[in-house]
């Protein structure tokens, strides 16, 4: 039994250290130049793809590892110079924007480069075996070797960090980046390296694990998750942190993979056990996570003597400083969209295309879930990365009411609001109490931690999720296997928040959190009790989230852990910015953008994701203000644009940096 | 004159009648992206061979092709399915492959009168309470190879084995299926997350069960990997492991050596010996240049399925009860030799137990063993109310 827990832990240290790798990178990017990078992910990919060919093609695996590390760094460098740099001075909404878009278009390339399908990395022959550490229980060698090529690395980086020129120049530029640039140093050089050296650290994690995971498009996606839990746990910007919490996660994953289960069967039956441990097993380091920050929202051993480039806005709320270009046209064109949403049906029944109000109510639901999102994001700057999850218990709710018997849309909509109402103030209670990054973080770790729970409701599908027995009925009043009238009433549900939206913004409540948004600590100053009007803000936004949640369930027919994915948080979070944060139709706008992109382009080619990821980037650069500032008007109402054609857009490439 | 121009215009019109006619349109949904991938290339490249030896067509008449990629997700499954039948209006919905995707997809459907041909996925539900008269597995009820397994160990006389799988519906499916035949001892159950492929944990906890034989389903490349890592564990030579629905003809030349000696369970193999299997492998060896794998074989023989019943009704999709007919005649000539629906509308079939081997020329096969269970019957099929 001892053998077998040495074992385990050996297998956690495995994890540990390949987690380590990757959050090395992202603190180092964070700790010194204040950037989120959630292409990371990529960068492991990328990693493991360019590696294991260069390794077949030579047939050497050390070259590949080399090669795998030597790859990265260079596109860390071209990326750095091309897209990041122009990313320190913007939010972090911003950065969360971009690269995104930026894993989008990495990710596709990548299938269209190498195919589909996984590669299969073979592990060379010198490490085939077993070894046999402790006599009896023979354990791969080649994990052993992970373990050592990690601790390697871990060790390089430390000489390097601390013991080099190039680190001492490192370390400056952290610690003052002004007084260090002064003395004659190139503080853009700096920055390009350590990006460059991250992203080298990822390319070694990635090739390193290419033989256990299997090489394929996404594959970094899930380690990023894990990287990022990891990164806040152990202090950003703090490398010892960083290995520290590695390790930790990486154990009590394992260990908690290895004996939850057992330890389960305790108390519950044996196929109770069977079922919930695995699923219980995933959310353990996001409750370690939330614990963790709760007691000690710093991190473990946060970086110390760092003093970082001032913080810009979480949100940025740099909109339009003039009328936009078709500012004239803005009446007409709410009256466009306006008619539009209203005439659907009418011009679908003309054409006989059902199909399209299927659609159409898909823009509605998703611009009532946008409208939610934007309250918090947008009019009160708080950038929620989990805002998909109350999406989810929406459906959930109307799901599991739906198989015990109970129809009726009059008792499922508002227990849907009203439980998403609920969960949202006991998930903010904690999670407010963190700010910046750590927000980001804990509301991603929050929703994946729901997402892992969902996924253990074996009766209701698990993973896989399951179809919704009978949609909710209105005792006769609409009955939504019409689809127009199902239609109609989501329409008059959109028109009566964007309504109360609207009014909400224009009221108190509302210019409180504008305040809140543009400088927190002047409002607190004012006297206004800001954390009970963030608190509010999110359970309200939770509230309409969740009866979007609860359209959803019937309009797909479908309720499954997929909804609260936080690759579907994003997509809420991209609506947002894309139609204009904190303006009246921005939601309904981006939705339907969005959403119209998506299927247009993934008709078009299969490789839409490619043009999907330029367009976003190139939305965090050119957009500014998002599609509603085309139409804004000028700040004190005019509508005419001071000078046409002025390249306005091209503005923000001018603004001086940081 | 003028009758020999009325005839002649006559003639042509009824001549042009047929070619007037709409193309038969069949939608395909398959995890194209994804950890399916590579099961959706074995398929595409079967379907077209099938549609290729039919001269082209189906039944005769022109047929209009829907890819899509449903990237192994239910949800988007769903929404494709729905895109399918009432956008594009298809006459046959060739998927989704996966039973996750099919749970999603089917309840909607089966008010809609699309026709449903599942190449691969049989959930249990839909074999039993839930089928439809417009639902046709080409392949087998979840449980059934499972439970070809688990009599053939039962006959073999192994007392002691250790269960793994993926924790989903199918996976639970498969499991139960085993449990059914086999009534040794099970020292081990564990369900791991779909989509994880490091076994590191899981497999040290294998070792110290210490059991006679290990069963396992592990789709796609989550199989892959379990295959390598057991080997890698040292498992390989002191354990040896059963599987259903891991290791095929796509995945071996990803395992490598590390599969040699790995048994599974199945309704088809490359070496069965008929006529159409022939014909069907080395076809698509030529074409494709790799050896077809059970995803690529039921998608072969769901095209011909289809073909029958377009041809029984003379390329008339609007004749539903005569379509619904033939396709329960299944009067096509299968790839597994002799082929028949029961009144669920799922295959009675032989299961056969099959082990890798290394041929002649050094690459891996897999080699039918023995017969295990002739002209089977799922187990739900009394629950449903179709006669």
């Amino acid at each position: 039994m001892q053998l077998l827990f040495v074992e385990q832990l050996l297998n956690g240290v495995q994890l540990g250290v390949i987690l380590f790798l990757m959050a090395a990178g992202l603190t180092l990017t964070f700790g010194i130049m204040n950037l989120v990078n959630l292409a990371h992910g990529s960068l492991f990919m990328l990693g493991a793809y360019l590696g294991v060919v260069f390794a077949l093609v030579t047939g050497s695996f050390v070259a590949g590892f080399v090669a795998a590390g030597l790859a990265t760094f260079v596109i860390g460098l071209v990326l750095e110079r091309l897209v990041i740099r122009h990313l320190y001075a913007r939010s972090h909404l911003d950065q969360v924007m971009c690269t995104v878009g930026l894993v989008y278009v990495l990710n596709e390339a990548t299938r269209m480069v190498f195919g589909p399908e996984p590669l299969h990395a073979p592990i060379p022959a010198f490490l085939a075996g077993s070894v046999e550490l402790i006599p009896g229980a023979p354990y791969p060698a080649y994990r052993l070797a992970m373990i050592g090529a990690g601790l390697a690395i871990a060790g390089l980086l430390y000489v390097l960090i601390g013991r080099t020129r190039m680190g001492m120049l490192i370390r400056a530029g952290a610690s003052n980046r002004v007084m260090t640039s002064v003395l004659g140093v190139n503080i853009g050089a700096i920055y390009a390296v350590v990006f460059g050296i991250g992203a080298a650290l990822a390319g070694f994690a990635g090739y390193i694990a290419a033989p256990i995971l299997t090489v394929y498009p996404g594959m970094g996606d899930n380690v990023l998750i894990l990287a990022l839990v990891v990164l806040v746990v152990g202090g950003m910007g703090s490398v010892k942190g960083a290995f520290v919490a590695a390790l930790l996660v990486g154990v009590i994953d394992t260990i908690g993979r290895a004996y939850l289960k057992d330890l389960m069967a305790l108390v519950l039956s044996p196929v109770a056990a069977n079922t919930v441990a695995p699923a219980l097993a995933s959310m353990l380091i996001y409750i370690l996570m939330a614990v963790i920050l709760f007691f000690r929202p710093q991190g473990l051993i946060p970086a110390a003597g760092l003093r970082r480039p001032e913080a810009p806005p979480e949100a940025s709320d740099h909109g339009p400083t003039g009328p936009g270009v078709l500012a004239r046209w803005r009446v007409p064109a709410i009256g466009l969209l306006g008619g539009a949403f209203l005439l659907l049906p009418l011009v679908a029944g003309l054409a006989d295309q059902p199909f399209w109000v299927d659609m159409g109510l898909r823009v509605i639901i998703f611009a009532i879930a946008a409208l939610s999102l934007d309250l918090i994001l947008g009019q009160t700057g708080l950038v929620s990365f989990g805002h998909a999850l109350y999406l989810g218990i929406g459906a959930y709710v109307v799901g599991i009411l739906a198989d015990a018997g109970v129809e009726s849309g009059f008792v499922q909509w508002p227990l849907a609001m009203a439980i998403s109402a609920l969960l949202a103030a006991a998930l903010s209670m904690v999670a407010l109490r963190t700010s910046g990054t750590f927000f980001i973080m804990i509301t991603l770790a929050f929703a994946q931690m729901m997402f892992y729970g969902a996924s253990s409701l074996y009766d209701y599908g698990g993973d896989d999720g399951m179809h919704l027995a009978v949609r909710s009925t209105f005792g006769g009043l609409v009955d939504l296997y019409d689809s127009r009238q199902f239609y109609y009433l989501a329409l008059a549900m959109l028109v009566v928040l964007a309504g109360l939206n609207i009014r909400l913004a224009r009221a108190r409540f509302g210019t409180v959190l504008k305040g809140i948004r543009i400088n927190e600590r002047r409002m607190e100053a004012a006297g206004f009790p800001t954390f009970r009007y963030k608190l509010a803000a999110c359970v309200l936004s939770a509230a309409v989230c969740g009866l979007a949640g609860a359209m959803l369930a019937n309009a797909a027919e479908f309720v499954g852990p997929q909804y609260m994915d936080w690759t579907r948080s994003a997509e809420l979070m991209i609506m947002v910015v894309a139609g204009g944060l904190a303006t009246p139709f921005g939601a309904i706008i981006g939705a339907l953008a969005y959403l119209g992109i998506e299927k247009y382009l993934s008709d078009l080619t299969i490789h839409w994701r490619l043009g999907f990821g330029a367009l976003l980037i190139l939305l965090v650069f050119l957009g500014r203000g998002g599609l509603s500032a085309l139409f804004a008007p000028g700040p004190a109402g005019q509508t005419t644009p001071v000078h046409k054609g002025s390249f306005r857009w091209a503005r923000p490439f001018f603004r001086p940096r940081a | 004159m003028k009758a020999s121009i009325l005839f002649s215009t006559a003639l042509s019109l009824l001549c042009a009648a047929p070619a007037l006619a709409d193309p038969v349109k069949v939608g395909v949904i398959l995890p194209q992206t994804g950890v399916g991938a590579v099961l959706a290339k074995q398929m595409q490249a079967a379907i077209e061979l099938a549609v290729a030896h039919e001269g082209g067509k189906l039944g005769g008449q022109q047929v209009e092709f829907f890819w899509s990629d449903s990237q192994g997700k239910a949800d988007v499954a769903k929404q494709l399915a729905d895109e399918m039948v009432k956008s594009k209006r298809v006459d046959f919905l060739v998927g989704p492959v996966f039973s996750s995707e099919m749970m999603a997809v089917h309840g909607g459907l089966a008010r809609t009168d699309a026709f449903v041909i599942s190449p691969i996925s049989g959930p249990a539900p839909i074999a039993g309470k839930s089928c439809s008269a417009n639902f046709f597995n080409v392949s087998s009820q979840n449980d059934q190879q499972a439970e070809a397994l688990g009599a053939y160990l039962e006959k073999l006389g192994v007392k002691r084995v250790y269960v793994m799988t993926v924790n989903n519906q199918a996976g639970k499916d498969m499991v139960s299926g085993f449990k059914r035949n086999f009534k040794g001892d099970l020292v081990g159950e564990v369900y791991t997350r779909f989509g994880q492929v490091d076994f590191a944990a899981e497999l040290s906890a294998l070792r110290t069960a210490a059991p006679e034989a290990t069963f396992i389903f592990y789709p796609g490349d989550m199989g892959v990997q379990y295959v390598k890592q057991y080997a890698q564990a040292g498992l390989a030579k002191s354990t040896p492991l059963y599987t259903v629905w891991t290791v095929d003809q796509a995945t071996l030349p990803a395992v490598g050596d590390d599969a040699i000696g790995v048994r599974s369970g199945n309704v088809w193999s490359v070496d069965l010996p008929n006529a159409a299997n022939a014909r069907f492998v080395s076809d698509f060896k030529q074409k494709n240049g790799f050896l077809p794998n059970d995803y690529a074989a039921h998608a072969y023989d769901s095209i011909l399925l289809v073909s029958s019943a377009v041809k029984a009704v003379g390329g008339d999709m609007s004749r539903k009860d005569d379509i619904r007919k033939a396709l329960q005649k299944a009067d096509f000539a299968s790839n597994r030799g002799k082929f028949a629906f029961n009144t669920n509308h799922f295959p009675i079939e032989d299961y056969y137990v099959r082990e890798v081997v290394k041929g002649e020329d050094g690459t891996l096969v897999t080699k039918t063993v023995e017969k295990v269970m002739t002209d089977a019957k799922d187990a739900y099929y009394q629950d449903c109310p179709l006669k």
